[in-house]
């Protein structure tokens, strides 16, 4: 396991940041390397000390430090993590730009899951969304979905059904499982929603 | 479910955060103590802010209900050191954490008994 990085959280003087702040900051710092744990925590604690001081200096306009820091920290290492992905070079020749096509494995994924993205969104809707949310994040069966939704056992069992279908269809179409080269995370997908 | 999670987390910015309900709601989800139905339940699969700061609650809310490993064991140490330090702030020489958590004990009783007479 990596260790959590210490943040130096100062503001534009040197000064360190208010407490109210530096919480904000470090509980958003540690919930970002727990859903990006691809991410060099080093990188993530930069984006934090930077986000620190920027929060500091307007902090007459931030109503809520935890909800700023918490969706400021996620759009910027999602911002990092899609400027990796995405190298902007500039080409003039064919063949350098073939060479930049090619395998760019990186940028062919990044592409495949935005195309998957875009097709989950217009095939589930925001009910089939929030059971997904609960098998996601809490690996729940058709009688935890039936509970928090107030639906019988049977009609959960049948949402999942559906949900599972659905997501297999949009696999299919964003053609994620051609030109992933992680099977296992479809596999590990899969393997979920059977019940 | 990587790639899942990534969806909720990037497919639906919300950086005005119209609609989103209140962060002691968001704590209510994550432990579990929203009625069934509640509106938050459909909220956090459509606003990628949300379903970021529910994963945090989610996270605490797991480790305050299981403790990493090794946790207990060091956690009880710094607590029994600490049951002795404070029985010997308050005037006593008691090594055994339980007695001197006894003792400390006894001692915010008597306390409160006194207090709450006058």
């Amino acid at each position: 396991m990596m260790r959590q990085q210490e943040l130096h959280l100062i503001d534009l003087n040197g000064d360190s940041v208010t407490p109210s702040i530096r919480a904000a900051v470090e509980c958003a710092y540690r919930w970002v390397l727990k859903d990006y744990p691809q991410v060099d925590p080093a990188i993530v604690a930069n984006l934090a000390e930077r986000l620190a001081t920027s929060m500091e200096t307007n902090k007459e306009t931030i109503w809520s430090a935890h909800r700023y820091a918490t969706s400021a920290l996620h759009r910027q290492v999602r911002h990092w993590l899609r400027q990796k992905s995405s190298k902007e070079i500039a080409v003039g020749l064919e063949k350098e730009l073939e060479q930049w096509a090619g395998p760019n494995h990186e940028f062919l994924r990044a592409i495949d899951r935005e195309m998957l993205f875009q097709h989950l969104k217009s095939t589930l809707n925001e009910r089939d969304r929030s059971i997904l949310v609960m098998l996601v994040q809490s690996n729940a069966n058709p009688s935890d979905v039936a509970i928090a939704l107030g639906i019988s056992i049977d009609a959960a069992t049948k949402a999942i059904q559906r949900i599972r279908e659905r997501i297999a269809h949009s696999l299919d179409a964003a053609g994620v499982h051609k030109s992933s080269n992680e099977p296992q995370r479809r596999t590990g997908l899969e393997r979920k929603w059977t019940y | 479910m990587d790639l899942l999670k990534e969806f909720f987390l990037e497919a639906f910015p919300n950086p005005e955060r119209e609609g989103c309900p209140d962060e002691e709601t968001l704590v209510a989800l994550a432990e579990n103590r929203l009625p069934p139905a509640h509106p938050a339940r459909f909220h956090i699969g459509s606003c990628s802010e949300c379903y970021a700061e529910y994963r945090g609650y989610c996270f605490e809310a797991q480790e305050k209900r299981e403790p990493t490993f090794g946790t207990p064991k060091s956690e009880e140490t710094r607590l029994a050191g600490s049951w002795s330090q404070t029985a010997a702030v308050l005037g006593t020489n008691l090594k055994t954490p339980a007695k001197a958590a006894l003792w400390v004990r006894d001692r915010i009783l008597a306390a409160y008994h006194h207090f709450s007479r006058s």
